[in-house]
């Protein structure tokens, strides 16, 4: 070799280069996780008191009515919690009975959620739908089922539409609804109502906007411009 | 005021995704003519092939950032994106050649 | 008598590679059956339901993919080493719990399917978390096992040779073990549920996977071209800086709509316009070395491993960069997430970027094995990756078309309802696209024949001479 070797051929620079590099990503995806952890952490009966927005609400904002509306300073749609105020914001006022009941305590909620959510995760509910859009393909999306129209027309005949949704769980295929029919998986009544509670629970999450035009007729993404 | 995210109407759909597979595609044939032609596998002038894919490569960014009506981060992203496709494959290039004449000199 | 050459680390992955290519082929039937389900919803209703074919078909993918991997670290870390696997015997004892595990495991999903919604059915059964769906006792399980691995990794490569690949390679394979934790617990919140399920699955599949792939790549290539090895090991230092760089981040595009904040949009938009530069850097580098070594009359050694480390690179480009970046910017996202479009690209990418090369590794261990210095391409060796390939590649554009419906149909027309999920469903161009993906998937079928086929007989059916030069060498 008749002249000093090119930094950008030597394997020590690289190799340097590549530790510093991993290294600040990793540092910055650590800093990162522990703000979005703190934003995703789970609110308390006590934020809803106080109207406080969370990402991720007490379980018992099942004892409140859930909506999904454009809020215009984010641009994009939110979950609306027991009513909007002129802000587009939600009031945490207006109560819905679910399972004939408004007054669920934190305690009670939580139980709920934590049954709903195991017994999301025992039937393999995400293996054939997706939850906040991860999963598989096979079935809808079931980020905001809680709020889909299809419920809305049958919540009449059973009383309101936590019992239809239950009832389907129970036995799906009695009440299929396409070729396409979901499997009976053996929920028991107890647990029908806690996966139905997971989903009121679950439309209640904000999801930056994600399903779009949620539950919009037909052509609504260009009516709107 | 810009929100981040802007309702895209459907018949969008099908350009936005042709697009964004034409800005990856116009890239490679941008990197890959630069290659071949410093290694000297074909003519010199080929080279005005490269520069050519690469001026695709930034109208069919521009047409993706229209069509997605981006806001004014995104825009820079994607400005980026054109020139670091830009210098990108000269330094990779570059690289190579230094890598090379010192480890195998004697090839 | 042949074998005899052979390390006790590398017939070890041998067995690991047997497995591989088993449960490859589990891999693909259960992708046929929920393949047909699409098309035909009664088919095996009640019996095996979708969600249980899904589960068979994603699981299988990663376990034999991981079997691969183990597979050719334990036959290149005696070599690269140049000494014997420390602990070879329990690593073989850890190979027949693994795979004795695997094995309930894989019953358990069959037979008992679904439990009870409480914390023993996630112990026992099943924890329903897409492609990490073992339960508690396999997980724990999997992690002592990879113990047991890393501590031959290490402690050879300490009373060894250090290569650079090795060293990549270790460092590599902790932060892979290291992640899986992430995914080993329970929560009721299922944003955070989900924010560390993709610490699991994208820091595997878009950085760690990568940089494991480079690194055996890196191997393959001295192995079948003679590769220069300064020039190789300082490559591979580049593209973990670029992977690393790019992929760590890159779980940004995640993180858009799972009850994140909103600074992931800016985060995930800038890297994945970065995720391409590790491709534009390989493609580079690869046509520079054609380049350079065309015309110098070198031989290839292993022509089925080389063959199919050029479809690992395409594979990847295409998979990974052009059907990456048609739906990762989160403009475009909102209205793709959770569609057919991750079918698509994930179909092609992990063929690309993993499946192709982990046969390419399988083949270096054939050759191996046949102690031939050199092994040529069969018959059956072309119709494996010829109708493997094209295959893929067909089942990825079909996907596409559905895809694109439904993204329009579903998502642009009708809000996103469980209405407008069945319209779309029903859509013609949706179930034409459904069914180019089942004949797609026999000629995969097909493909896999051939290649297990000459797995089993390419060392016995090479021209001949390959064994003259054999005796010619034998004799000197």
């Amino acid at each position: 070799m008749d002249k000093k070797p090119s930094v950008w051929s030597s394997n020590r620079f690289w190799r340097r280069s590549a530790t510093w590099v991993t290294g600040v990503s990793a540092v910055l995806l650590i800093f990162l996780t522990m703000d979005s952890m703190s934003q995703m952490t789970m609110g308390t009966a006590k934020d809803i008191e106080n109207k406080v927005a969370k990402r991720i609400p007490s379980p018992v904002v099942i004892n409140y009515k859930i909506d999904y509306q454009l809020n215009r300073k984010r641009g994009h749609e939110v979950p609306i919690i027991g009513g909007m105020d002129a802000n587009g914001n939600s009031k945490y006022e207006e109560k819905e009975k679910f399972f004939g009941r408004d007054d669920y305590s934190e305690k009670e909620a939580s139980e709920l959620i934590h049954k709903g959510k195991l017994t999301i995760q025992a039937k393999n509910c995400m293996d054939c739908h997706t939850l906040l859009g991860n999963g598989a393909y096979y079935a809808p999306d079931l980020t905001k089922a809680w709020l889909d129209p299809t419920w809305n027309t049958l919540a009449a005949a059973y009383g309101g539409k936590e019992y239809a949704i239950a009832a389907f769980l129970q036995n799906p295929p009695a009440m299929a609804m396409h070729e396409r029919k979901m499997p009976n998986l053996g929920i028991t009544k107890d647990e029908a109502k806690a996966v139905v509670a997971y989903l009121k629970f679950m439309a209640a999450i904000d999801t930056n906007g994600f399903p779009r035009n949620f539950g919009k007729i037909k052509g609504a993404v260009d009516a709107r411009k | 005021m810009e929100f981040y995210m802007q309702d895209i109407p459907h018949e969008d759909f099908l350009p936005i995704f042709v697009i964004s597979a034409a800005v990856i595609m116009f890239g490679m044939m941008y990197a890959g003519f630069f290659t071949i032609v410093k290694l000297r596998l074909v003519k010199r002038y080929f080279m005005v092939f490269a520069y050519l894919s690469w001026l695709a490569l930034v109208a069919s960014i521009y047409y993706l950032g229209e069509l997605l009506r981006v806001e004014p981060y995104t825009q820079k992203v994607l400005i980026g994106a054109m020139f670091g496709y830009l210098v990108f494959p000269h330094m990779v290039y570059f690289i190579l050649e230094k890598v090379h004449t010192r480890y195998e000199h004697s090839n | 008598m042949q074998g005899s050459r052979l390390y006790e680390g590398q017939k070890l992955a041998l067995k690991y590679f047997f497995v591989a290519v088993v449960l490859f082929g589990a891999q693909l039937l259960f992708g046929l059956l929920a393949a047909i389900q699409f098309l035909y919803p009664d088919f095996l209703f009640g019996v095996l339901d979708f969600s249980i074919n899904r589960i068979v078909h994603i699981n299988a993918l990663v376990v034999w993919l991981l079997y691969a991997m183990i597979g050719a670290v334990y036959w290149l870390l005696p070599d690269e080493a140049g000494i014997e696997v420390v602990g070879v015997k329990l690593a073989n004892l850890a190979f027949y719990i693994l795979t004795a595990a695997v094995a309930v495991v894989v019953l358990v999903y069959l037979f008992i399917q679904v439990g009870p919604g409480k914390e023993s059915t996630i112990w026992f059964i099943t924890e329903g978390r897409e492609y990490i769906e073992a339960p508690r006792w396999a997980d724990i399980g999997i992690v002592a096992v990879v113990l047991v691995f890393l501590y031959n990794v290490y402690a050879t490569v300490m009373k060894g040779k250090h290569t650079g690949i090795l060293v990549v390679l270790m460092a590599d394979l902790i932060a892979l073990a290291g992640l899986y934790l992430a995914g080993m617990f329970y929560t009721d919140n299922i944003a955070i549920d989900q924010f560390w399920w993709w610490w699991v699955v994208h820091l595997w599949v878009e950085a760690t996977w990568e940089v494991y792939v480079a690194a055996v790549g890196g191997y393959i290539l001295i192995k079948t071209l003679n590769a220069n090895r300064k020039v190789v090991e300082m490559w591979l230092w580049i593209e973990v800086a670029m992977m690393f760089g790019s992929g760590i981040l890159g779980l940004g595009h995640h993180y858009f709509w799972i009850g994140t904040p909103e600074y992931w949009w800016e985060i995930g938009a800038l890297f994945s316009a970065l995720e391409p530069v590790p491709l534009v850097g390989l493609f580079v580098h690869v046509l520079y070395d054609w380049g350079k070594e065309r015309g110098k009359g070198n031989t290839i050694k292993n022509v089925p491993a080389f063959a199919w480390l050029t479809v690992e690179t395409f594979g990847n480009f295409l998979g990974a960069g052009v059907w990456g970046f048609m739906h990762t910017l989160p403009q475009i996202n909102l209205y793709t997430h959770g569609t057919q479009w991750p079918a698509a690209h994930g179909h092609l990418a992990f063929f690309g970027a993993y499946v192709a090369i982990m046969i390419s590794a399988i083949y270096l261990g054939i050759q191996g094995k046949a102690g031939l210095k050199e092994l040529k391409m069969t018959k059956a060796g072309w119709w494996a990756i010829t109708l493997i390939t094209v295959g893929v590649l067909l089942m990825t554009v079909a996907l596409t078309i559905s895809a694109y419906v439904q993204t329009m149909v579903e998502r642009g027309m009708y809000g996103a309802t469980w209405e407008g999920f069945f319209v779309a469903q029903a859509d013609v161009w949706f179930t034409q696209g459904m069914g180019w993906r089942l004949f797609s998937g026999l000629m995969v079928i097909a493909g896999y024949g051939f290649l297990v086929y000459d797995l089993l007989t390419c060392d016995k059916k090479q021209p001949a001479e390959v064994y003259e030069e054999e005796a010619a060498a034998a004799t000197a």
